[in-house]
Protein backbone atom coordinates (compact mmCIF):
# COMPACT_ATOMS: atom_id res chain seq x y z
CA UNK A 1 0.00 0.00 0.00
CA UNK A 2 2.59 2.34 1.32
CA UNK A 3 5.18 1.63 -1.04
CA UNK A 4 2.58 1.89 -4.37
CA UNK A 5 1.54 5.26 -3.24
CA UNK A 6 5.27 6.38 -3.27
CA UNK A 7 5.80 4.70 -6.34
CA UNK A 8 2.74 6.70 -7.19
CA UNK A 9 3.66 10.49 -6.41
CA UNK A 10 7.31 9.84 -7.96
CA UNK A 11 5.83 8.98 -11.49
CA UNK A 12 3.58 12.11 -10.85
CA UNK A 13 6.56 14.39 -10.44
CA UNK A 14 7.73 12.25 -13.52
CA UNK A 15 4.59 12.94 -15.30
CA UNK A 16 4.61 16.36 -14.31
CA UNK A 17 8.16 17.10 -15.46
CA UNK A 18 7.42 15.23 -18.59
CA UNK A 19 4.27 17.71 -19.74
CA UNK A 20 6.53 21.11 -18.57
CA UNK A 21 8.82 20.08 -21.11
CA UNK A 22 5.60 18.84 -23.40
CA UNK A 23 5.11 22.69 -22.75
CA UNK A 24 8.29 23.87 -23.33
CA UNK A 25 8.37 25.65 -19.62
CA UNK A 26 12.05 26.85 -19.10
CA UNK A 27 14.31 24.52 -17.85
CA UNK A 28 15.27 26.46 -14.74
CA UNK A 29 11.30 25.89 -13.56
CA UNK A 30 11.45 21.90 -14.67
CA UNK A 31 11.90 20.88 -10.89
CA UNK A 32 9.28 22.98 -9.73
CA UNK A 33 6.98 21.52 -12.24
CA UNK A 34 7.95 17.94 -11.01
CA UNK A 35 7.72 19.14 -7.18
CA UNK A 36 4.17 20.76 -8.13
CA UNK A 37 2.87 17.18 -9.82
CA UNK A 38 4.24 15.22 -6.69
CA UNK A 39 2.95 17.45 -3.73
CA UNK A 40 -0.99 18.09 -5.68
CA UNK A 41 -0.89 14.26 -5.63
CA UNK A 42 0.36 13.55 -2.85
CA UNK A 43 -2.03 15.65 -1.30
CA UNK A 44 -4.73 14.32 -3.25
CA UNK A 45 -3.65 10.34 -1.51
CA UNK A 46 -3.56 12.22 1.88
CA UNK A 47 -7.07 13.30 1.78
CA UNK A 48 -8.30 9.83 0.43
CA UNK A 49 -7.12 8.85 3.61
CA UNK A 50 -10.24 10.43 5.14
CA UNK A 51 -13.34 10.81 2.62
CA UNK A 52 -13.95 8.85 -0.80
CA UNK A 53 -15.70 11.50 -2.25
CA UNK A 54 -13.61 11.81 -5.70
CA UNK A 55 -15.15 15.31 -5.92
CA UNK A 56 -13.96 16.51 -2.87
CA UNK A 57 -10.72 14.99 -2.83
CA UNK A 58 -9.87 16.42 -6.26
CA UNK A 59 -11.17 19.61 -5.20
CA UNK A 60 -8.47 19.74 -2.16
CA UNK A 61 -6.07 18.73 -4.45
CA UNK A 62 -6.06 21.41 -7.58
CA UNK A 63 -6.89 24.11 -5.39
CA UNK A 64 -4.21 23.40 -3.46
CA UNK A 65 -2.07 23.43 -7.00
CA UNK A 66 -3.51 26.59 -8.02
CA UNK A 67 -1.85 27.86 -4.50
CA UNK A 68 1.51 26.54 -5.51
CA UNK A 69 1.38 27.72 -8.70
CA UNK A 70 0.48 31.08 -7.44
CA UNK A 71 3.14 31.11 -5.25
CA UNK A 72 5.77 30.14 -7.81
CA UNK A 73 4.78 32.80 -9.93
CA UNK A 74 5.21 35.43 -7.16
CA UNK A 75 8.83 33.87 -7.06
CA UNK A 76 9.97 33.61 -10.10
CA UNK A 77 7.85 37.01 -11.64
CA UNK A 78 6.59 34.82 -14.11
CA UNK A 79 2.82 33.79 -15.35
CA UNK A 80 1.06 31.52 -13.16
CA UNK A 81 -0.55 29.64 -15.50
CA UNK A 82 3.04 27.89 -16.29
CA UNK A 83 3.09 26.21 -13.10
CA UNK A 84 -1.04 25.70 -12.89
CA UNK A 85 -0.91 23.26 -15.70
CA UNK A 86 1.88 21.14 -14.41
CA UNK A 87 0.39 20.71 -11.19
CA UNK A 88 -2.82 19.40 -11.86
CA UNK A 89 -1.59 17.15 -14.75
CA UNK A 90 -1.79 14.12 -12.28
CA UNK A 91 -5.49 14.73 -11.83
CA UNK A 92 -6.62 15.13 -15.64
CA UNK A 93 -9.21 12.09 -15.87
CA UNK A 94 -7.45 10.01 -18.36
CA UNK A 95 -7.85 6.73 -17.11
CA UNK A 96 -11.50 7.35 -16.38
CA UNK A 97 -12.07 8.45 -19.66
CA UNK A 98 -10.34 5.05 -21.75
CA UNK A 99 -12.48 2.95 -19.26
CA UNK A 100 -15.51 4.94 -20.24
CA UNK A 101 -14.43 4.82 -24.19
CA UNK A 102 -13.94 0.94 -23.77
CA UNK A 103 -16.76 0.64 -22.09
CA UNK A 104 -18.98 2.00 -24.90
CA UNK A 105 -16.97 0.00 -27.57
CA UNK A 106 -17.66 -3.17 -25.20
CA UNK A 107 -21.47 -2.48 -24.69
CA UNK A 108 -21.06 -2.28 -21.03
CA UNK A 109 -24.21 0.01 -20.25
CA UNK A 110 -23.40 0.40 -16.54
CA UNK A 111 -19.99 0.53 -16.29
CA UNK A 112 -20.03 3.35 -19.26
CA UNK A 113 -22.50 5.52 -16.57
CA UNK A 114 -19.92 4.78 -13.47
CA UNK A 115 -16.49 5.94 -15.47
CA UNK A 116 -18.41 8.72 -17.39
CA UNK A 117 -20.00 10.32 -14.15
CA UNK A 118 -16.32 9.40 -12.34
CA UNK A 119 -14.73 11.84 -15.79
CA UNK A 120 -16.95 14.43 -15.64
CA UNK A 121 -16.99 14.92 -11.58
CA UNK A 122 -13.01 14.93 -11.95
CA UNK A 123 -12.77 16.89 -14.50
CA UNK A 124 -14.93 19.68 -13.02
CA UNK A 125 -13.60 19.17 -9.69
CA UNK A 126 -10.46 20.00 -11.56
CA UNK A 127 -11.25 23.19 -12.54
CA UNK A 128 -14.06 24.47 -9.68
CA UNK A 129 -10.69 24.35 -6.87
CA UNK A 130 -8.62 26.16 -9.60
CA UNK A 131 -11.34 28.78 -10.00
CA UNK A 132 -11.99 29.02 -6.49
CA UNK A 133 -8.80 30.07 -5.46
CA UNK A 134 -8.18 32.29 -8.58
CA UNK A 135 -11.30 33.72 -7.12
CA UNK A 136 -10.24 34.00 -3.98
CA UNK A 137 -7.24 35.28 -4.24
CA UNK A 138 -8.54 38.10 -6.77
CA UNK A 139 -10.70 39.58 -3.95
CA UNK A 140 -7.74 39.18 -1.43
CA UNK A 141 -5.60 41.26 -4.18
CA UNK A 142 -8.25 43.83 -3.98
CA UNK A 143 -9.48 44.24 -0.30
CA UNK A 144 -6.18 44.91 0.28
CA UNK A 145 -5.42 47.73 -2.37
CA UNK A 146 -8.53 49.62 -1.07
CA UNK B 1 -6.32 60.93 -19.52
CA UNK B 2 -4.31 64.03 -20.85
CA UNK B 3 -3.03 63.81 -24.78
CA UNK B 4 0.81 64.19 -24.75
CA UNK B 5 0.78 66.19 -28.66
CA UNK B 6 4.77 66.04 -28.00
CA UNK B 7 4.73 62.20 -28.13
CA UNK B 8 2.55 62.15 -31.45
CA UNK B 9 5.24 63.80 -33.48
CA UNK B 10 8.09 62.62 -31.90
CA UNK B 11 8.57 59.43 -34.36
CA UNK B 12 9.82 61.05 -37.70
CA UNK B 13 7.60 63.45 -37.82
CA UNK B 14 4.83 61.33 -38.77
CA UNK B 15 1.13 61.86 -38.78
CA UNK B 16 -0.56 61.25 -35.47
CA UNK B 17 -2.87 58.61 -37.40
CA UNK B 18 -0.05 56.45 -39.05
CA UNK B 19 1.61 56.45 -35.52
CA UNK B 20 -1.80 55.47 -34.11
CA UNK B 21 -1.95 52.62 -36.77
CA UNK B 22 1.42 51.44 -35.64
CA UNK B 23 0.91 50.93 -32.23
CA UNK B 24 -2.01 49.15 -32.71
CA UNK B 25 -0.66 46.79 -35.16
CA UNK B 26 1.92 46.03 -32.45
CA UNK B 27 -0.10 45.51 -29.40
CA UNK B 28 -2.05 42.98 -31.66
CA UNK B 29 1.09 41.38 -32.68
CA UNK B 30 1.45 40.98 -28.90
CA UNK B 31 -1.91 39.82 -28.27
CA UNK B 32 -1.64 37.61 -31.37
CA UNK B 33 0.98 35.61 -30.31
CA UNK B 34 -0.06 35.07 -26.60
CA UNK B 35 -3.36 33.55 -27.70
CA UNK B 36 -1.42 31.51 -30.31
CA UNK B 37 0.80 30.08 -27.42
CA UNK B 38 -1.96 29.09 -24.97
CA UNK B 39 -2.69 32.23 -22.88
CA UNK B 40 -5.65 32.88 -21.45
CA UNK B 41 -8.80 35.17 -23.28
CA UNK B 42 -8.78 37.49 -20.15
CA UNK B 43 -4.63 37.68 -20.70
CA UNK B 44 -4.68 39.08 -24.21
CA UNK B 45 -7.56 41.33 -23.23
CA UNK B 46 -5.46 43.11 -20.36
CA UNK B 47 -1.96 42.87 -21.66
CA UNK B 48 -3.43 45.15 -25.54
CA UNK B 49 -5.07 46.95 -22.83
CA UNK B 50 -1.81 47.63 -21.04
CA UNK B 51 0.26 48.13 -24.02
CA UNK B 52 -2.09 50.76 -25.62
CA UNK B 53 -2.49 52.52 -22.50
CA UNK B 54 1.50 52.65 -22.44
CA UNK B 55 1.93 54.48 -25.37
CA UNK B 56 -0.67 56.56 -23.83
CA UNK B 57 -4.52 55.99 -25.21
CA UNK B 58 -7.08 57.46 -23.68
CA UNK B 59 -9.21 54.29 -24.13
CA UNK B 60 -9.25 51.12 -25.62
CA UNK B 61 -11.95 48.61 -26.31
CA UNK B 62 -10.60 44.89 -26.72
CA UNK B 63 -12.69 42.04 -27.45
CA UNK B 64 -10.90 38.60 -27.65
CA UNK B 65 -12.02 34.96 -28.65
CA UNK B 66 -10.26 32.06 -29.48
CA UNK B 67 -9.82 32.85 -32.83
CA UNK B 68 -10.24 36.56 -33.28
CA UNK B 69 -9.23 39.93 -31.82
CA UNK B 70 -10.70 43.47 -32.06
CA UNK B 71 -9.93 46.49 -30.57
CA UNK B 72 -10.59 50.36 -30.80
CA UNK B 73 -7.75 52.43 -29.63
CA UNK B 74 -8.74 56.21 -28.50
CA UNK B 75 -5.13 58.30 -28.59
CA UNK B 76 -4.47 61.86 -29.18
CA UNK B 77 -7.63 62.67 -30.64
CA UNK B 78 -8.08 59.98 -33.31
CA UNK B 79 -8.88 56.83 -32.92
CA UNK B 80 -7.96 53.08 -35.26
CA UNK B 81 -9.47 49.77 -34.89
CA UNK B 82 -8.09 46.99 -36.47
CA UNK B 83 -8.87 43.42 -36.39
CA UNK B 84 -7.31 40.04 -36.23
CA UNK B 85 -8.12 36.42 -37.38
CA UNK B 86 -6.12 33.68 -35.36
CA UNK B 87 -5.48 30.28 -36.81
CA UNK B 88 -4.05 27.53 -35.17
CA UNK B 89 -2.40 27.54 -31.45
CA UNK B 90 0.36 25.11 -29.89
CA UNK B 91 0.75 25.59 -26.14
CA UNK B 92 4.40 26.88 -25.57
CA UNK B 93 5.20 28.30 -22.21
CA UNK B 94 8.86 29.82 -22.67
CA UNK B 95 7.25 31.71 -25.39
CA UNK B 96 4.23 33.16 -23.29
CA UNK B 97 6.85 33.88 -20.67
CA UNK B 98 8.91 35.85 -23.59
CA UNK B 99 5.82 38.13 -24.69
CA UNK B 100 4.93 38.36 -21.08
CA UNK B 101 8.24 40.11 -20.27
CA UNK B 102 8.05 42.35 -23.57
CA UNK B 103 5.03 43.68 -22.96
CA UNK B 104 5.74 44.41 -19.53
CA UNK B 105 8.81 46.17 -20.44
CA UNK B 106 6.94 47.69 -23.76
CA UNK B 107 4.37 49.71 -20.56
CA UNK B 108 7.64 50.63 -18.32
CA UNK B 109 9.64 51.85 -21.25
CA UNK B 110 8.06 51.88 -23.87
CA UNK B 111 10.23 51.72 -27.03
CA UNK B 112 9.61 52.50 -30.44
CA UNK B 113 7.62 50.25 -32.58
CA UNK B 114 10.05 49.25 -34.59
CA UNK B 115 12.00 47.52 -31.42
CA UNK B 116 9.68 45.71 -30.53
CA UNK B 117 8.57 44.15 -33.80
CA UNK B 118 12.30 43.02 -34.47
CA UNK B 119 11.86 41.44 -30.44
CA UNK B 120 8.44 39.55 -31.71
CA UNK B 121 9.83 38.38 -34.49
CA UNK B 122 13.24 36.87 -32.63
CA UNK B 123 10.68 35.90 -29.96
CA UNK B 124 8.55 33.75 -32.55
CA UNK B 125 11.29 32.41 -34.11
CA UNK B 126 14.04 31.60 -31.87
CA UNK B 127 13.80 29.48 -29.15
CA UNK B 128 12.83 26.16 -31.83
CA UNK B 129 13.07 23.69 -28.86
CA UNK B 130 15.78 20.48 -30.51
CA UNK B 131 14.19 16.79 -31.37
CA UNK B 132 16.13 15.27 -27.60
CA UNK B 133 14.28 18.04 -25.16
CA UNK B 134 11.39 17.57 -27.16
CA UNK B 135 10.47 14.05 -27.69
CA UNK B 136 11.78 13.37 -23.61
CA UNK B 137 8.61 14.99 -22.54
CA UNK B 138 6.66 12.82 -24.25
CA UNK B 139 8.76 9.94 -23.23
CA UNK B 140 8.85 11.33 -19.56
CA UNK B 141 4.79 12.33 -19.92
CA UNK B 142 3.50 8.84 -21.89
CA UNK B 143 5.81 6.16 -19.65
CA UNK B 144 4.84 7.68 -16.21
CA UNK B 145 1.63 8.07 -16.77
CA UNK B 146 0.89 4.54 -17.96
CA UNK B 147 2.84 3.70 -14.87
CA UNK B 148 0.84 6.11 -12.49
CA UNK B 149 -2.36 4.78 -13.06
CA UNK B 150 -1.36 1.42 -12.53
CA UNK B 151 0.54 -0.58 -15.17
CA UNK B 152 4.17 -2.04 -14.98
CA UNK B 153 7.70 -0.68 -15.69
CA UNK B 154 6.65 -3.15 -19.04
CA UNK B 155 3.62 -1.08 -19.58
CA UNK B 156 5.37 2.15 -19.21
CA UNK B 157 8.44 1.02 -21.67
CA UNK B 158 5.35 -0.02 -24.45
CA UNK B 159 3.58 3.78 -23.83
CA UNK B 160 7.04 5.65 -24.49
CA UNK B 161 7.54 3.78 -27.32
CA UNK B 162 3.77 4.44 -28.65
CA UNK B 163 4.78 7.97 -27.27
CA UNK B 164 7.47 8.17 -29.86
CA UNK B 165 5.05 7.72 -32.76
CA UNK B 166 2.64 10.56 -31.15
CA UNK B 167 6.22 12.91 -31.21
CA UNK B 168 6.61 12.17 -34.76
CA UNK B 169 3.00 12.74 -35.65
CA UNK B 170 2.81 15.91 -33.82
CA UNK B 171 6.65 17.09 -35.31
CA UNK B 172 5.92 16.27 -39.04
CA UNK B 173 2.11 15.58 -39.82
CA UNK B 174 -0.02 17.93 -37.60
CA UNK B 175 1.26 21.05 -39.76
CA UNK B 176 -0.15 19.62 -43.33
CA UNK B 177 -2.73 18.18 -41.58
CA UNK B 178 -6.03 21.01 -41.84
CA UNK B 179 -8.67 19.12 -39.13
CA UNK B 180 -7.57 19.16 -36.15
CA UNK B 181 -10.31 16.35 -35.29
CA UNK B 182 -8.95 14.48 -37.59
CA UNK B 183 -5.77 14.42 -36.88
CA UNK B 184 -6.37 13.69 -32.96
CA UNK B 185 -8.58 10.41 -34.39
CA UNK B 186 -5.35 9.59 -36.29
CA UNK B 187 -3.21 9.98 -33.89
CA UNK B 188 -5.03 7.95 -31.25
CA UNK B 189 -5.99 5.18 -33.73
CA UNK B 190 -1.92 4.66 -35.01
CA UNK B 191 -0.84 4.58 -30.97
CA UNK B 192 -3.73 2.43 -30.61
CA UNK B 193 -3.01 0.18 -33.06
CA UNK B 194 1.03 0.02 -31.74
CA UNK B 195 -0.30 -0.51 -28.08
CA UNK B 196 -2.15 -3.75 -29.18
CA UNK B 197 0.66 -4.63 -31.87
CA UNK B 198 2.98 -4.87 -28.62
CA UNK B 199 0.50 -6.65 -26.43
CA UNK B 200 -0.06 -9.29 -29.23
CA UNK B 201 4.00 -9.98 -29.31
CA UNK B 202 3.56 -10.16 -25.91
CA UNK B 203 5.87 -7.34 -24.77
CA UNK B 204 3.12 -5.28 -22.22
CA UNK B 205 1.29 -6.67 -19.47
CA UNK B 206 -1.82 -5.13 -19.47
CA UNK B 207 -2.74 -2.91 -22.37
CA UNK B 208 -5.56 -0.63 -20.97
CA UNK B 209 -2.43 0.71 -19.28
CA UNK B 210 -0.36 1.71 -22.60
CA UNK B 211 -3.43 3.56 -24.19
CA UNK B 212 -4.11 5.54 -21.05
CA UNK B 213 -0.57 6.58 -20.93
CA UNK B 214 -0.85 7.63 -24.54
CA UNK B 215 -4.25 9.18 -23.94
CA UNK B 216 -2.24 11.34 -21.60
CA UNK B 217 -0.56 13.29 -24.50
CA UNK B 218 -3.68 13.54 -26.72
CA UNK B 219 -6.34 14.30 -23.82
CA UNK B 220 -6.99 18.20 -24.52
CA UNK B 221 -7.05 18.92 -20.27
CA UNK B 222 -5.72 22.08 -20.46
CA UNK B 223 -8.28 23.08 -23.02
CA UNK B 224 -10.74 21.86 -21.30
CA UNK B 225 -9.59 23.70 -17.73
CA UNK B 226 -8.90 27.05 -19.96
CA UNK B 227 -12.75 26.47 -21.32
CA UNK B 228 -14.18 26.10 -17.78
CA UNK B 229 -12.25 29.06 -16.86
CA UNK B 230 -12.98 31.30 -19.29
CA UNK B 231 -16.84 30.60 -18.94
CA UNK B 232 -16.49 31.01 -15.08
CA UNK B 233 -14.51 34.24 -15.54
CA UNK B 234 -17.39 35.67 -17.70
CA UNK B 235 -15.66 35.03 -21.40
CA UNK B 236 -19.18 32.87 -21.88
CA UNK B 237 -18.42 33.20 -26.06
CA UNK B 238 -14.66 31.96 -26.04
CA UNK B 239 -15.40 29.30 -22.88
CA UNK B 240 -17.99 27.81 -24.91
CA UNK B 241 -15.93 27.93 -28.38
CA UNK B 242 -13.06 26.19 -26.27
CA UNK B 243 -15.36 23.65 -24.19
CA UNK B 244 -16.87 22.65 -27.63
CA UNK B 245 -13.34 22.18 -29.05
CA UNK B 246 -12.21 20.15 -26.23
CA UNK B 247 -15.22 17.53 -26.23
CA UNK B 248 -15.04 17.20 -29.37
CA UNK B 249 -11.30 16.40 -29.85
CA UNK B 250 -11.92 14.24 -26.70
CA UNK B 251 -14.58 12.55 -28.39
CA UNK B 252 -12.08 11.98 -31.38
CA UNK B 253 -9.64 10.60 -29.46
CA UNK B 254 -11.72 7.80 -27.79
CA UNK B 255 -13.05 7.40 -31.44
CA UNK B 256 -9.60 6.96 -32.64
CA UNK B 257 -8.88 4.51 -29.79
CA UNK B 258 -12.40 2.81 -30.16
CA UNK B 259 -11.41 1.82 -33.73
CA UNK B 260 -8.21 0.55 -32.94
CA UNK B 261 -9.81 -2.05 -30.36
CA UNK B 262 -12.77 -2.82 -32.71
CA UNK B 263 -10.06 -3.21 -35.17
CA UNK B 264 -8.12 -5.99 -32.70
CA UNK B 265 -10.82 -7.61 -31.90
CA UNK B 266 -11.85 -8.40 -35.59
CA UNK B 267 -8.26 -9.72 -36.63
CA UNK B 268 -8.16 -11.46 -32.88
Amino acid sequence: MMWDHLLQILTACLGSLGFGMFFHIERKKLPIAALSGGLTWGLYLFCGLFTDQIFLVNLIASFFAAAFAEFMAHLFKAPATIFTISAVVPLVPGGTLYYTMRAIVERREADVVHYGVLTGLTAGALAFGLLLFTGIYHFVCRLRKE
Amino acid sequence: MEIRTADLQNMDGEGAEAQNEKILTIALDVGEQILMCGGEVSRVEDTIQRICAGYGAGRTDVFAITSSIVVTMHRGGGCVTQTRRINGSETDFSRMEALNALSRRICSERPDTETVQQELKIISVGNRQGVFPGLSGYLLGSGSFAVFFGGSVRDGICAMLCGILIFFMDRRVRRIWDSRLLYAMLCSFLAGVCALIFDRMGLCRDVDKVMIGDIMLLIPGIALTNALRDLFMGDTISGLLRLLEALLQAAAIACGFALAIYLGGVFA
